[in-house]
């Protein structure tokens, strides 16, 4: 501890140099978290709204599952086949399908089955009007904030044709891209978007998760002869096609995060060397009065380690403050997420940073630890 | 001479010079990549489509995927006088799979006469696909399938979902977004996928008054219900989509221009304090603080030109590069522009890095200087 109190006052002495590399540890570490929480909160969506048991059926020669049409009659094909439990169908009206902002999705759903299918938390009377009511939606807490909207408002996508719905209700979901969705009664948005019979894509939930690989294999050859054939994924890998294009992009960018991890190397290693070559009197000194070489090599390294810390906890927290104030969403295929800043990516972001910034400072440590008393009160003169 | 007393500084302390040297040249790097990303996707929507081109889609589509179009309209729209060429397209995402992993590609579904309404596209090797199981692809559509570009030379075969299609041609159209398209004739794709409608038909108007009168009439005939715009509109909207990640982009860029900027000016700024009594003692010589303040500045400048020189050379390395993106693909194309980027992040860092040292030596006097320690 008393160590840690020299380097601070040695370090707060002449501040400006450690402020600066401080600073420079700050921006790396920021820009580390916040692409990192790109990707973190892509892979956060894609655990959070894939279920083990739920296979997705959708049109089999339409690869942005939004664009898939599937008639409303194959449910009674798919409820006869072997295995499965529950089928409902879903229809989504999204503005475009290849866009990655700015996106409006709307879910025609089953009010009668969404539950027992997605977990979605509102109040139970907030529920009872939207599935006694035609016209009604619930909307997603992320979508509602976005928007602006509450409950009661009456609401006409200009995006979507004019499509007008009452929000009778503002949940939260356990799968995270459905808080961006507004979700609406299916016969409804059938009617409103004039596609009666027609529906998105079902999903099938199976009696036994073991075997979600025989069952879509089932409903593929089932349907293979229908007017509509289809294609039939886990719901993992189906969400995994679907952003497949965009988690390119979005792991290039993570790695260029770790890339500008580099600064805070190069930072503090450059800041300790010059803070040395400044105190390489004091240094000599330390060593006439009977310290040892591993003791010198830790104190200097101690001041690396500060700088890393205090920098990377800087950065860390700017980058949290920032993700959390901002609204920034992606979206893909109709699917969105947000950046996701969780306390391991701080705790990561933060570790990396003094590891980085102590491995740094051992080159210059170690040759002043090397140091020769008289070489050294020589040369500082 | 004064130049020759900061170049022999800068020499004397190589290591220092060196590690700021790569400070600077790794924050340029990352940047001009960034940068390159962020105006490369841009471009190649904004570059895409010809001026005299008209977009005919369903109302109320926002993309051209979303687009239905009845085939009637293209047989109605080819006779009007105002166009001298009308190409019927549909443009959907195709699927690949390849030791189970998919991967997707758009198609475009074309007749003979696309080859003239997209003039930006060239043919490189091969032909145009004429009928039957024929395709043509761009240069990007390997990135985007994750194929090497062997398996798709003129010859080979390609199954999409399921279809065996046999590539006969080879194009490119530098920057614009159908370098990661694949084309097939518009009636196997119909009869392949079960598409009964087309998603756009593409006008070319005689001239730029005649341009103004299709859309105009296009807008309001009663008989054909569409929306039409210039083809490089769309694809301006398009750039502009993307325009929130641009920013993101630019931010990022920007933060690390400053994380060089604090590297350059910490050993500056050193540099100027250890060096104070000679400072002070030029200044007794007759030196003017301007002079010295000047020569701090390019002695920032230069290690800071150094790093991003070296950045240059990284990024030029990585040439090529290519990267797949929700609208098709991406190449990373190093021009003149990104380099200049590059060479005036470097000189942005250096001259902000000087800032400190420069205050100080035009703040210093020159008595205490000389009794500094």
């Amino acid at each position: 501890m008393k160590w840690l109190r020299y380097t601070l006052h040695a370090m707060l002495r002449a501040p400006i140099r450690p402020a600066l590399a401080v600073l420079a540890v700050a921006l790396a570490v920021s820009l580390f978290c916040a692409v990192v929480a790109v990707d973190r909160g892509l892979q956060r969506m894609l655990t959070t709204s894939a279920r083990p048991d739920v296979l997705v059926v959708f049109d089999r020669f339409q690869s942005c599952p939004p664009l898939s049409k599937l008639p409303a009659a194959h449910r009674s094909a798919l409820e006869k086949i072997d295995g499965v439990r529950d089928v409902t169908a879903e229809l989504f009206v999204i503005s475009s399908c290849s866009r990655v902002t700015d996106l409006v999705a709307v879910h025609g759903v089953e009010p009668a089955k969404i539950r027992a299918f997605r977990e979605i938390e509102l109040p139970e009377a907030d529920f009872e009007a939207f599935a006694g009511e035609r016209g009604a939606a619930i909307v997603g807490k992320r979508a509602a904030a976005r928007y602006g909207w509450s409950v009661g408002e009456t609401v006409s996508l200009e995006r979507l044709g004019g499509l007008t719905f009452t929000i009778r209700g503002i949940f939260e979901a356990k799968a995270e891209s459905l808080e961006s969705a507004i979700l609406v009664d299916l016969e409804y948005l059938q009617l409103a978007t004039n596609q009666p019979g027609t529906v998105t894509l079902y999903h099938v939930r199976v009696a036994n998760p073991e075997a979600t690989g025989a069952v879509a294999d089932a409903i593929d050859r089932q349907l293979a002869g229908s007017t509509s054939p289809t294609r039939t994924a886990g719901e993992r890998a189906f969400l995994d096609a679907a952003v497949s294009s965009l988690s390119g992009l979005v792991e290039f960018t993570a790695l260029l995060g770790y890339g500008a991890l580099g600064l805070v190397a190069l930072g503090v290693g450059n800041s300790l060397s010059m803070s040395i070559r400044d105190r390489t009197r004091e240094i000599a000194i330390l060593k006439t009065v009977g310290f040892r070489r591993p003791q010198v090599l830790r104190l200097m390294l101690l001041e690396a380690l500060v700088c890393g810390v205090a920098g990377g906890a800087l950065g860390a927290a700017a980058a949290w403050v920032l993700i959390t104030a901002s609204r920034f969403e992606l979206s893909v295929e109709g699917f969105s997420f947000a950046p996701s800043v969780s306390p391991a990516l701080v705790l990561e972001g933060l570790g990396l940073s003094a590891l980085l910034a102590v491995a740094a400072g051992f080159f210059p440590a170690f040759r002043v630890a090397r140091l020769k008393v008289a070489a050294a009160l020589r040369e500082a003169d | 001479m004064m130049f020759k007393y900061h170049w022999r500084s800068l020499v004397m302390r190589r290591a220092r010079t060196l590690l700021t040297a790569a400070g600077v040249g790794l924050a340029v790097f990352v940047a001009m990549v960034l940068l390159g990303l962020a105006q490369g996707i841009a471009a190649s929507f904004r570059a895409t489509g010809n001026p005299l081109n008209v977009l005919v889609t369903s109302r109320g589509a926002e993309t051209i995927e979303f687009s239905a179009v009845d085939r009637s309209v293209y047989e109605v729209l080819r006779h009007a006088p105002e166009a001298v060429l009308a190409s019927p397209e549909i443009l959907f995402a195709a699927t690949q799979e390849s030791g189970g992993r998919i991967s997707q590609a758009l198609v475009r579904g074309v007749l003979p006469v696309a080859g003239d309404v997209h003039d930006q596209v060239r043919v490189t090797e091969g032909r145009l696909p004429a009928a039957g199981d024929e395709i043509a692809l761009g240069p990007l559509v390997a990135v985007k399938l994750g194929l090497p570009n062997e398996e798709l030379s003129v010859g080979q075969t390609l199954v999409l979902d399921g279809v065996t299609w046999k590539i006969v041609g080879r194009f490119e159209a530098p920057g614009t977004a159908f370098e990661a398209e694949i084309w097939a004739p518009l009636d196997r794709v119909m009869a392949a996928y079960r598409k009964e409608e087309l998603n756009a038909v593409v006008l070319r108007a005689k001239n730029e008054e005649a341009l103004d009168e299709l859309l105009f009439d296009l807008d309001t005939r009663r008989d054909v219900v569409v929306a039409a715009r210039r083809e490089t509109d769309y694809y301006a909207a398009h750039a502009e989509a993307f325009r929130p990640i641009s920013a993101a982009i630019n931010i990022m860029a920007a933060l690390l221009t400053l994380g060089g900027a604090l590297i350059g000016m910490n050993t500056l700024f050193a540099s100027v304090t250890s060096r104070t009594r000679e400072l002070g003692m030029l200044r007794t010589l007759g030196f003017r603080r301007f002079q010295l303040a000047a020569g701090f500045a390019f002695e920032g400048v230069l290690p800071a030109l150094l790093g991003s020189l070296l950045a240059i050379g990284a990024v030029l390395l990585m040439q090529g590069f290519a990267l797949r993106l929700p609208m098709g693909a991406f190449r990373l194309e190093v021009g003149p522009g990104l380099l200049g980027a590059g060479l005036l992040l470097g000189l942005a860092i250096g001259l902000l890095g000087s800032v400190a040292a420069v205050v100080r030596t035009l703040r210093l006097s020159t008595i205490e200087a000389i009794r500094h320690l």
